[in-house]
């Protein structure tokens, strides 16, 4: 409201309405949005005070005692949005910053307390309701002991490290096909209830192809898994999904929404494209389908730049493409920040990006809500704003959002050596020069033969001008005067242009073309590098991080040391961090983050995950806040299940998540091995580069000097066995692939020149065995459970008492999501181009104002493959709920609405996909009557089983014979569609099944 | 029903069952008829509470004064120095260097000399209202808007100033006004969308849809986008299929549907899906209607200038603006093509022409709200994101501007004739009364009935509100 800055350049006259403003504050607060919690107004309402002199000062805590009173009497004003006076009474930790007027209290000493004193002395609160003597007691007696909290809180459930407790018995035995089943069985006997009977295996099916691959089943496919007898049946249609490459397809959407994936730098209308965001999306998918380790593709994709050492090696080899590419994960954000902005645009865009970063690492990869901690300590979660700024600090070494680097610069790494850079600049240079020397020789031909030119024609030239013009065409352009240019622009029409020359003059013709194919020559010479948009150090000591103020990047304040939140660090052990040496090209920092998310007994980072994969099988999580296991979250429907998951996800891995042992992942990443690494741990690029400096360096001077971890024991229940399988680590990824695979034929695959890479290992794993943070074990591991077979059917008595399905006695009927509704729409009309990977399908808007991609009523790629512009989101997908990115989409909601009707009804995409689909069956079935009798109950089971997958009932039957019959007689009847009266009825029919519920709800 | 008791929010849990089907529950383009039905019965069945989201109408906090509102969004910052707020000083000192403390925020460097506005202002009607000569038909309505001279920004680029107006915060990501309305107070018409974006058939405005996001709200309180054309106002609107073979179709598909839903009737998001479809067939019938312009008489169609080629654009969308608040749509937000006032050269050719073709029409919907006695409660608002600079950029621009700017408001509990505030002597800086955003915002909630600090939303975890944290105060001075 008040500007200040025209207070301090003295150009406002005084703000008379200033007391009448804050009154008016006072009493919104007051009367407006705080809400203290019930127990605090009880402790209140039945004057159960606690009675200070009755116990020792030293005990009382400022949550339990002091805020209370706060609450109810302070907290009004000085709380959220601007606290009065600048003092935020919501958290000990804002308390003891104090406000405006400096620290509030002097902890031992309530009589130099500033606020001690203003409620003693009846100063505060305002507007009356004074402290009583026995509250001002408490207060005192709390400043005197020390003004102590409790601190971060570690209590809460997700922040102690999963426990896997022994597989619970169950009475349904017989449904128990693995732990989770016993899990889940024990919580719903105790309520006397059990599973849903099992679906059938065309419901099966239908379901676990939607689940793994987000497309439907053909009809063949189905046919086979229905007759196949063996008694593992479904488990190996479980592993033919999980090794199709589109599993990969899938999944990597599911990822990409929480990363915040886009094509588009956003903020800024313009919202530039990001050229080569893509090769992350592709990333993603290749990192799937190879089944990377789950901790492996968080390490990547938070410090690849730190694993490999890109700067030093002879050679950019794929492995070290691939794992830069990886950091694309940090260069989703929103980041519109272009070479000429202002410096104060500049620092306020690469904070946002950084803000948005952290936000998008912490709600993927740790499940915590940090973006409230960037103003202010996080009024629901232990984290301070210290913290907040100690992980900022863990990104800075690639961002300098106070320098005065090229950002666009920044965001992109060169695939090719320092070698390789300069010889293509050599290259380039002459190349450069010799088409330049071409394109010169060509003006000055092409000038000489249209002056020639103009000569034989000398009588169409007005006479004055005739020797003038000639002599001036006969100069190249660049040579003209002004006069002479003037001359030859008025005379335009005569000169022939280049086209009309070579038509008309052979001589011409043949020197022209003998020069462009030495320019063709010569440009095809020219070496360009691919660019990978990454986040990299800069160096290894960026500036010092200093804390926000308020979170305004131009308040800054202390500098902060990286780190984790403190909280965190108590539970997972602080980060290990040591000084880089002299002469290190990182900063090390988001390596030890990296290595700090991914220790197996991480409290967060494998239950996250666990969580957010069953929450993509089953509809909703085990923690329904997939994207917030703070204390603001939701707590797990079943804590057991969750724990066991994780800690199985985890298992096998082969101790900490840091790659214990493994010199195969030093060898990976193309790092040299040494004697005596094997028994150490892996050595990035980064520490290898330590390693090689003194000892005294590495340890010495270091502010935030290494810190020494007791390790514990893993908290795994004995009956999780197995060990990482040799070679688990070993990655089939690869950047370019080539000929076409069989698997992407199903769906009318068409120019397959990218083909899909063969998943190397069906996962085999058994239910119980660890799973290795292999994540297609662990779907396998779900989807092979009975909870995930049950049928979905309503049971009165299960809804009575379990109305919201929390103990899982069913599944849960779920509608697809945009992708996969236009997906299975592509895919059912026969004309999905299977091709895989590159660069994104462009958008195109519609005169209507429609958002589509380019060329899709022809057939299409799948969604996953159209380009993410932030301001052009693709209408369909939109209207079914895919999220606009503005930071990241952790959980996606379902919406029912008309717009979905009418884009169901007479959106374009919709009925040209019904013609298509119409086309496809009429070539496959062809009715037998031909043109004349063209409905034909065969097409029309034909219709039902590619769309539906099952034969219609009687009932339908009859009701659809008798709607084409009648679609196609109203048809025969139209002058303009008697032609086709068929073929139209029939993209009717289809479009109906296309769009009718059943189709885009999966049982 | 604006305010939720804190005991029932704490869950969201994702579910498909009785209790849930509300929040899917999102029509779009109005909530179902059988909505209120399942309503009764789904509160019998849920005693915990889920919030449910519909567009049903609901009672404000207070009564209001206003009941609909049509935002005529000026994008690209109009110059407030040469349309409501005279600065001779400006014309004194014209090429001159502004002294220390002016500063253009964009880029520093472009902080050109005094630039005065060659444009007159005059007082009218009885109040004496000040406006400038490029505004001869709003001067005819003097006595019946009110203009705040003292509206402050926080953002010197569009994007975020546009997001600022329209969401409470320049970050991106938030609702837009418009869907705090239709959440607060749903809509009375449940065959039409309950907010409208009509949009320009030139283009979209600058940041196309944001400017009518519901954020992190559920669609169903998104602005439908509605085009100012006579063919597909609405996408998807029109059949692609003779009609008769599109009401056939239809209905075979929802003899599917019904099949299907025989054996999961529990799942009441496919009997809502089914309701959708036969909501969305009667919306083609009322939408067509309602955007329709045929019907409108001679006399109406001059009115907004719709005979002239320079009107004719403008007039059409706030013709349609009329209809459509006329039959119950709660907010319509009529947007221009690009950002017309963002005249960084020849400000002043460029705003002859933008006035000469927007005038008129403005004019035209204050009258003809007037006659149909709708004006008395629908609120009217005329505003961009922010100013312009009083001195030049280059030769004879003006570049943006947040420290000043004004805007003006008509009808529904607006106190006419009024101006609120004052900028510094060059119209650099707000200085007395100064009005935020947020007060801005507050104050057209307080006009609605609506308690600005009572109307919130969960999201994530805290209570979120139009105003976010920002303090706000309702400009008082403009209320009846």
């Amino acid at each position: 409201m008040i500007d200040p800055e025209a207070q301090q350049r003295g150009l406002t006259p005084p703000d008379n309405g200033e007391s009448g403003r804050a009154a008016h504050r006072r009493r919104e607060w007051m009367t407006g949005r705080v809400a203290a919690p019930v127990w605090a107004l009880l402790l209140l309402g039945s004057a159960a005070l606690p009675l200070a002199a009755a116990r020792s000062p030293k005990a009382i805590q400022y949550e339990s005692e002091v805020l209370p009173l706060f609450r109810a009497k302070c907290i009004g004003c000085h709380g959220a949005g601007l606290p009065e006076a600048g003092l935020d009474l919501r958290t000990r930790g804002d308390l003891l910053e104090g406000g405006y007027s400096g620290p509030a209290v002097v902890p031992g000493s309530p009589e130099k307390s500033v606020l001690y004193q203003t409620l003693a002395d009846g100063r505060m609160p305002k507007g009356g309701r004074r402290f009583t003597p026995q509250e001002l007691r408490v207060v005192a007696d709390w400043i005197r002991g020390g003004a102590a909290g409790a601190g971060p809180e570690t209590g809460h459930w997700a922040f102690r490290p999963p426990k896997a407790t022994p597989v619970p018995p169950v009475k349904a035995a017989d449904r128990v096909r693995n732990p989770i089943d016993a899990f889940l069985l024990r919580d719903l006997e105790r309520k006397g209830l059990s599973y849903t009977p099992e679906a059938d295996r065309r419901t099966l099916i239908r379901r676990l192809t939607f689940d793994l691959i987000g497309l439907p089943p053909t009809p063949a496919e189905i046919e086979a898994f229905v007759r196949d007898a063996r008694p593992d049946a479904y488990e190996r249609l479980v592993d033919r999904l999980l090794s199709d490459p589109r599993y990969g397809e899938r999944w990597a959407r599911h990822w990409l929404d929480t990363a915040g994936y886009a094509d588009s730098e956003g903020v800024l209308q313009e919202d530039r494209i990001r050229p080569n965001a893509w090769r992350y999306r592709d990333y993603v998918i290749q990192s799937l389908n190879a089944d990377k380790p789950y901790d492996q593709f968080l390490r990547e994709q938070i410090a690849g730049d730190e694993l490999v050492d890109y700067r030093n090696a002879p050679a950019f080899t794929p492995k070290i493409v691939e794992t830069l590419t990886a950091t694309g994960f940090l260069r989703t954000a929103v980041d519109a920040t272009r070479p000429d902005f202002n410096p104060h645009q500049y620092g306020e865009y690469q904070y946002r990006m950084l803000h948005d970063t952290q936000t998008i690492v912490f709600s993927t990869a740790l499940g915590l809500t940090v973006q409230c901690a960037r103003c202010h300590s996080h009024k629901y979660e232990p984290i301070s704003q210290k913290d907040y700024y100690a992980v900022q600090a863990l990104f800075m070494g690639a961002v300098r959002p106070r320098g005065k680097l090229l950002p666009t610069a920044l965001r992109q790494i060169v695939a090719a050596t320092a070698e390789e850079q300069k010889h293509a600049r050599e290259v380039n240079a002459q190349v450069d020069a010799a088409v330049a020397a071409l394109n010169q020789e060509l003006a000055a031909l092409t000038a000489e033969h249209q002056a020639r030119d103009l000569e034989r024609r000398a009588a169409e030239i007005p006479e004055a001008d005739r020797t003038a013009l000639i002599a001036a065409v006969r100069l190249p352009e660049a040579k003209r005067s002004a006069e002479q240019k003037t001359l030859v622009t008025r005379h335009a029409k005569l000169i022939r242009t280049p086209e009309a020359l070579a038509a008309a003059d052979s001589e011409f013709r043949e020197k022209q073309a003998a020069i462009v194919t030495k320019r063709n020559q010569e440009n095809s010479r020219r070496i360009v590098h691919t660019e990978l948009r990454a986040f990299y150090d800069q160096d290894a000591n960026p500036p010092p991080t200093p804390l926000l103020q308020r979170g305004d990047w131009l308040r800054p304040g202390e500098p902060v040391e990286p780190g984790v939140p403190e909280l965190l660090a108590r539970v997972a052990g602080p980060l290990e961090l040591s000084k880089p040496t002299p002469g290190a090209a990182t900063t090390g920092r988001r390596l030890a983050f990296a290595r700090w998310i991914t220790q197996a007994d991480h409290p967060l980072t494998a239950r996250v995950m666990v969580n957010r994969v069953w929450a993509h099988h089953f509809g909703v999580g085990i923690v329904p806040s997939v994207e917030n296991f703070g204390r603001s979250g939701q707590a797990p429907t079943n804590q057991d299940l969750l724990d066991w998951l994780a800690c199985s996800f985890v298992a096998g891995a082969g101790g900490k998540g840091s790659g214990a042992g493994e010199t195969g992942e030093q060898a990976r990443y193309g790092l040299p091995v040494r004697k005596g690494d094997a028994v150490g741990k892996f050595r990035s690029a980064h520490e290898l580069a330590q390693r090689d400096q003194p000892r005294e360096q590495r340890n010495g001077t270091a502010s935030h000097s290494l810190r020494h971890r007791h390790p514990r024991p893993l908290q795994f229940a004995n009956n999780i066995r197995g060990a990482r399988e040799p070679g688990t680590r070993e990655s089939g990824t690869r950047f370019t692939a080539a000929s076409s695979g069989s698997e992407g034929s199903r769906y009318a695959v068409r120019n397959s020149h990218y083909a899909p890479v063969p998943n190397p290992r069906p996962p085999t794993s058994g239910p119980t065995e660890g799973l290795a943070w292999s994540l297609k074990k662990l779907h396998r591991l779900i989807v092979t459970s009975s909870a995930y077979r049950q049928g979905s059917g309503w049971n009165e008595r299960a809804g009575r008492i379990d109305p919201e399905n929390r103990l899982v006695w069913r599944q849960r009927p779920r509608r697809l999501e945009a992708e996969a509704i236009r997906d299975a729409m592509l895919a059912v009309s026969g004309t999905l181009d299977g091709r895989m990977f590159g660069e994104p399908v462009a958008n195109v808007t519609q005169p209507t104002g429609e958002i589509v991609a380019a060329g899709e009523e022809q057939g299409g790629r799948r969604s996953i493959y159209l380009l993410v512009r932030r301001s052009m989101p693709v209408t369909l997908l939109n209207t079914f709920d895919a999220p606009v990115m503005e930071t990241n989409c952790t959980r996606r909601t379902t919406s029912t609405t008309a717009t979905q009707a009418l884009a169901l009804m007479n959106g374009t995409f919709l009925n040209a996909q019904g013609r298509h689909f119409a086309t496809r069956l009429l070539r496959e079935s062809p009715p037998a009557g031909g043109a004349e009798a063209p409905v034909d109950l065969r097409t029309v089971r034909h219709a039902f089983s590619l769309a539906l997958g099952r034969a219609p009932s009687a009932k339908e039957q009859a009701e659809a014979m008798e709607f084409l019959r009648g679609q196609i007689e109203l048809y025969r009847k139209g002058q303009d569609t008697a032609k086709d009266a068929g073929v139209r009825g029939y993209a009717d029919f289809c479009a109906a099944l296309l769009s009718s519920n059943e189709f885009i709800y999966v049982d | 029903m604006l305010s939720f008791d804190l005991r029932q929010r704490g869950r969201l849990v994702e579910l498909v069952s009785r209790r849930e089907l509300f929040s899917r529950l999102g029509a779009g383009a109005g909530a179902l008829a059988l909505a209120s039905l399942l309503e009764e019965a789904a509160a019998a069945a849920s005693p915990s509470g889920r919030q449910r989201y519909d567009v049903q109408p609901k009672e404000p906090h207070h009564p209001a004064r206003a009941k609909r509102i049509i935002y005529l969004f000026q994008n690209g910052g109009p110059s407030h120095v040469d349309l409501f707020d005279p600065k001779p000083e400006l014309k004194k000192y014209e090429g001159q260097k502004p002294g220390e403390g002016f500063v253009n925020d964009v880029d520093p460097k472009k902080t050109g000399t005094w630039l005065g506005s060659p444009f007159q202002f005059a007082r009218h009607g009885q109040s004496g209202l000040e406006l400038s000569e490029l505004l001869p038909e709003l001067a005819h309505h003097a006595d019946e808007i009110s203009v705040i001279r003292s509206m402050v920004s926080e953002h010197e680029n569009h994007e975020q100033a546009c997001c600022h107006m329209h969401t409470g915060s320049p970050v991106a990501g938030r609702p837009t006004m418009g869907s705090w309305i239709t959440y607060g107070l749903g809509t009375e018409n449940q065959n039409l969308p309950a907010y409208v974006a009509l949009l320009n058939p030139a283009g979209l405005p600058v940041d196309g849809a944001r400017n009518w996001s519901s954020g992190w709200m559920p669609p169903l309180y998104q602005g439908m986008p509605v085009r100012a054309t006579e063919t597909t106002p609405i996408l998807n609107l029109e059949q692609k299929i003779p009609e008769l073979a599109a009401d056939r179709r239809l209905q075979f598909l929802q003899k599917l549907n019904r099949e299907h839903f025989r054996t999961r009737d529990e799942n009441l998001e496919l009997e809502a899906r089914i309701a959708t479809f036969e909501l969305a067939a009667r919306m083609q019938l009322a939408a067509t209607d309602a955007l329709d312009l045929k019907t409108e008489t001679e006399p109406t169609r001059k009115l907004y200038g719709l005979d002239r080629p320079e009107t004719a654009v403008y007039g059409r969308e706030l013709l349609m603006a009329r209809r459509l608040v006329e039959r119950g749509v709660r907010f319509v937000q009529v947007m221009m093509s690009g950002q017309p006032w963002d005249t960084h050269s020849n400000n002043n050719a460029n705003l002859r022409s933008l006035c000469k073709s927007t005038d008129l029409p403005v004019s035209g919907l204050l009258k003809d709200l007037r006659q149909r006695g709708l004006l008395e409660d629908t609120l009217v608002i005329w505003t961009g994101e922010f100013g312009r600079t009083p001195f030049a950029e280059g030769k004879d621009g003006r570049d943006h501007h947040k420290r000043a700017f004004s805007l003006w408001v008509a009808g529904g509990g607006i106190k006419g004739g009024v101006t609120v505030g004052a900028t510094d002597p060059f119209g650099y800086k707000s200085v007395e009364d100064i009005v935020t955003v947020a007060d801005f915002h507050a104050t057209v909630l307080h006009l609605l009935g609506i308690d600005f600090n009572r109307l919130t939303f969960r999201h994530d975890t805290r209570e979120e509100k139009l105003t976010d944290v920002h303090p706000a105060q309702i400009v008082k001075q403009i209320v009846v």
